[in-house]
């Protein structure tokens, strides 16, 4: 297993810049996500690695060797694709034995990997099935060991697990996370879905039309978002998020959203003291607003908030609650074993330390030292 | 704005596919070409006394093409192969369509053999069909009748048009049918309200297909009708050819015998594309 | 029995729209056999006797010499012409495999051969393949400017089995190329660039590549067109009776039979014999190209 570096890594195709001056490291046995909407620049950047794509600018490492002219071939990067890309005319051992054949491989050398990677990822009498004959995820479990058996230094999988169903897909994110402690190699992981990635990984990249917005593990990136669109894009259902404003009263900061006015922690209400009139974005997370009653204890930096009901979607261990509060509406989760109903009013509470605040225009997280 | 593309040599495999395809372009052209320069060629640039024949020739004329629409003979080959090839539409579509509906929709036990059976026909040369077809028609005493010569013609027509109209059908999502069967329409009524209407073009496809066939049929009518009143226009051109008629003659007669065809073809290709590949027995 | 009765109620519509058709192609195939069989086996004396059944239509075929020649250039015919249509038919779907601009125009032009009746096409060969002065002579002769003299004197191509069996084989592979082409493009399309790509991450270089990839999921491809092509052959009436009539092929020899010799028996003989000449080619050929499949991927 090896490291990866991508320094100043940019793609351009046709005059539009796909990847923009993208810097990522790697390090060595990590399961990283590249996550993002479509068109991010996710499976470019996945292809620049693999080699199947050349690189405009920028350098690629490997193991601390310049990768960028070595063909994909010679890279030994292993690749699963989104389609599999499984040869239908070759069975399931002749799949995954491509590779070692091509290397000239010893018929005892194939035949110990063979079954060591079939043994892995339990495919071991599905051996001389043919592709068509599988099912979506024994399918992708071939296109898995055809990539492991030969030991890559890194190894990339572009979505593979989207043309499965959601049943198969929660088994295989786990089976994945499992592989990867066994093998222990490098993973690069390409995904829109942020629930995978926030299973899966050691760290989160996070593009956006093809810039990095962040980069770090899954409970840094949910818990603290360094821009707006980080953080509407990890959670769901998605944060709480409105216009707001800073105002001064008392001597103590809050944030003011279109009729509520929520505390804020001491430290951030001091630090915020010189920012009076200033307008920001303010998030919430739906995790972040209590049912009073399902709130025990209460702190310097909570708001209660009076709400309407609107909306009421059971979820089974607890219930989604569209409210309106103040003049905006918001999503918050409720335990109760009384499913109350839409007009009814009940009181929340929003815990001030757990509120974003973003800059209005750039969009950047507000740190405690601005 | 975008930058000017420099130019770079091609290199040397593109050399070759270009040089390859223009070969083959001439290759497909020259036959028709000829057809065609014959066609509108004037006497002097075929008989030319010991000097070697034109590639071009040297008066272009349409007087062979007036010629020949003149004739009554030949009117009246061209009229037969023109009432001929309808029949034969009619026949195989009123065979072939209903047929072709209920194979696509349902899934029948005997389907396999029914399929095999129609490859099996294609299996037989022309030639082989042909004799026992011909014993038993005169028997019957269908021979140089149209109705015999449609009946032999719609045998050949029938694997296409049921492959094609099978392809059509299939294409026509079932939910439709059964949405129209719950808002209360029988089974004939979404025949010919919805069926028939959407498959219209695929229809007219199958339809065209089976007219060229039938056009173009030599063979079959060859032993059918070659001794009798009836002639076809491909057989005109046989009977004629045994008297070494001028090559402008010949050729003229091929090109109104092929234009038609040309022209559909041309214009179908896009439908046949999947009706050929498969239905590739001829 | 009484399921059979029960869907042949409810289905009655669908049931009268089938039968016509099963009938028809029933008593085609009835027909056919019927009078084949029979006809082959009744002998049919100079003194108009006849006898039935009787193998000795059969035993004059087997014995005549003609037979020989036409089921000898048959084959030739076949062996030759099968693998000559797959390259040609190679040839136009490689070419247009290429993403190029006038991609559909060039497709286009590449059936018109296709749309040309047959027995058109075999009367353009006859002008131009005339003796001695067509313009196939001409150009060989080196009488036009651009092409070399090849040969001293005009070649008459209807003199001899070869030159006219082989005029009357470069029609029919003209005529039918497209075809080929056309089932050898829908192979190449069914090859995605996935595979391709999957095979470099896993080390193959282009000939790996061709070798493990193109090559066997072209085969079927191939194979069809191979045995499709092959029965086409054998079946083949048209050019060799316009082109090459008095050299046999099995199917012209038929004709002969029925119409200049009356010999009604011995070519329904000689049919049958063909018909299993089809199919035995076939399964032969089938069996094959099964082998090479196999043998192309092996651990």
């Amino acid at each position: 297993m090896s490291e990866v570096v991508l320094k100043n890594i940019c793609k351009i195709f046709q005059e539009k810049k796909v990847v923009c001056d993208l810097n990522l490291t790697i390090k060595e046995g990590e399961f990283l996500t590249l996550l993002g909407p479509s068109g991010c620049g996710k499976t470019t950047t996945l292809n620049m690695i693999a080699g199947l794509e050349t690189v405009t600018l920028g350098e690629v490492f490997v193991g601390g060797k310049k990768y960028n002219d070595i063909p994909a071939r010679r890279r030994n990067i292993g690749m699963v694709f989104q389609s599999y890309a499984l040869f239908p005319h070759m069975t399931v051992d002749q799949n995954i034995a491509f590779g070692l054949k091509i290397q000239k491989k010893s018929r005892l050398e194939i035949f110990e990997k063979l079954e060591w990677v079939k043994a892995m990822l339990q495919l071991m009498d599905k051996g001389r099935r043919y592709p068509r004959e599988l099912s979506g995820g024994e399918r992708q479990r071939v296109a898995l060991g055809r990539a492991l058996v030969l030991s890559p230094q890194v190894l990339l999988l572009d979505e593979p697990l989207s043309n499965l169903d959601q049943e198969l897909r929660e088994s295989m994110t786990t089976e994945l996370k499992k592989i990867h402690q066994n093998v222990g190699c490098t993973m690069i992981y390409v995904t829109h879905n942020q629930m995978e990635a926030m299973r899966m990984s050691d760290r989160i990249a996070i593009l956006k039309e093809g810039r990095l917005m962040q980069c770090d593990t899954p409970m840094n990136i949910f818990n603290q978002p360094k821009n707006r669109f980080v953080a509407t894009f990890i959670g769901a259902p998605a944060m709480n998020m409105f216009p707001a404003k800073v105002t001064v009263q008392d001597g103590e900061s809050f944030v003011d959203i279109d009729g509520i006015r929520l505390c804020l922690e001491k430290d951030r209400s001091i630090a915020l003291l010189e920012s009076k009139g200033r307008e920001v974005t303010a998030g919430i997370r739906p995790q972040q607003i209590f049912y009073f009653k399902d709130r025990e204890g209460r702190r310097h930096s909570d708001t209660d908030v009076d709400a309407e009901i609107l909306l009421v979607e059971p979820l089974g261990e607890r219930l989604m609650v569209t409210a309106k509060m103040g003049k905006r509406e918001m999503v918050f989760f409720m335990i109760s074993d009384r499913v109350p109903v839409p007009g009814e009013r009940l009181s929340t509470v929003i815990d001030g330390r757990h509120i974003h605040l973003f800059d209005r225009e750039s969009g950047e997280r507000i740190a405690l030292g601005e | 704005m975008t930058p000017m593309k420099s130019f770079t040599l091609p290199d040397r495999s593109t050399v070759v596919w270009f040089v390859t395809l223009c070969v083959m372009i001439l290759v497909v052209f020259i036959p028709i070409y000829f057809m065609f320069k014959y066609s509108i060629s004037d006497r002097s640039s075929i008989v030319t006394g010991g000097d070697i024949v034109p590639l071009w020739p040297y008066h272009p004329t349409l007087k062979t093409f007036a010629f020949i629409l003149g004739y009554p003979d030949f009117y009246r080959a061209a009229g037969v192969s023109f009432k001929l090839a309808m029949l034969t539409i009619t026949m195989s579509m009123t065979l072939g369509v209903p047929a072709a509906y209920v194979l696509s929709r349902y899934n029948i036990p005997g389907k396999a053999v029914l399929l095999m059976g129609l490859i099996s026909v294609r299996l037989f040369p022309d030639i082989v069909s042909i004799i026992p077809v011909a014993v038993a028609f005169a028997r019957l005493r269908l021979h140089d009748t149209y109705f015999g010569a449609a009946m032999a013609h719609s045998l050949l027509a029938l694997p296409y048009v049921l492959y094609i109209c099978m392809g059509i059908f299939e294409s026509i999502p079932k939910d439709l049918e059964r949405q129209a069967e719950i808002l209360g329409a029988g089974k004939g009524y979404i025949l010919w309200r919805i069926i028939i209407p959407l498959s219209a073009t695929g229809l007219a496809a199958g339809a065209i297909y089976t007219f060229l066939l039938s056009w173009d049929e030599f063979i079959f009518s060859y032993f059918l009708l070659g001794f009798g009143e009836l002639t076809t226009l491909p057989l005109y051109l046989k009977h004629k050819m045994a008297f070494a008629p001028p090559q402008d003659l010949l050729m003229a007669i091929s090109m109104l015998l092929s234009l038609p065809v040309i022209v559909f073809t041309m214009l179908l290709q896009r439908y046949m594309r999947s009706g050929l590949t498969a239905g590739a027995v001829k | 029995m009484s399921f059979l009765k029960e869907s042949l109620n409810k289905y009655k519509l669908e049931f009268l729209m089938l039968l016509p058709v099963c009938l028809y192609l029933t008593g085609f195939l009835v027909i056919i056999f019927y009078y084949l069989i029979s006809l082959s086996l009744t002998y049919v004396a100079p003194d108009y006797a006849e006898t039935f059944p009787s193998l000795r239509n059969y035993f004059f075929i087997f014995h005549s010499p003609e037979f020989k020649t036409a089921f000898l250039n048959s084959l030739l015919f076949v062996i030759v012409g099968t693998p000559l249509e797959l390259a040609a038919g190679l040839v136009l779907a490689l070419l247009i495999y290429r993403n190029f601009r006038f991609r559909g125009i060039v497709r286009s032009i590449f059936i018109v051969p296709l749309a040309v009746p047959a027995m058109v096409t075999a009367i353009i060969l006859l002008v131009l393949f005339e003796y001695p002065s067509g313009h196939i002579n001409n150009i060989l002769l080196g009488r036009h400017w651009f092409f070399p003299e090849v040969i001293a004197v005009p070649v008459n191509w209807r003199d001899s089995a070869f030159f006219a069996l082989g005029v009357s084989l470069l029609g029919k592979v003209w005529r039918d190329m497209p075809i080929s082409m056309l089932i050898l493009l829908a192979g190449l399309n069914s090859i995605t660039l996935d595979q391709y790509l999957a095979a470099e991450t896993m080390g193959a270089g282009s000939r790996q590549k061709f070798r493990y990839i193109t090559l066997p999921l072209l085969l079927p491809s191939i194979s069809t067109v191979l045995i499709i092509r092959s029965i086409e052959m054998w079946k083949e009436f048209i050019f060799p009776y316009f082109l090459a009539r008095r050299y046999h092929l099995m199917g012209t020899f038929i004709e002969t039979l029925y119409h200049d010799w009356n010999k009604q028996g011995e070519a329904a003989a000689v049919s049958v014999i063909l018909v299993f000449c089809i199919i035995g080619f076939s399964a032969f050929l089938f069996w094959f190209l099964k082998r090479v499949r196999v043998g192309l991927i092996s651990i």
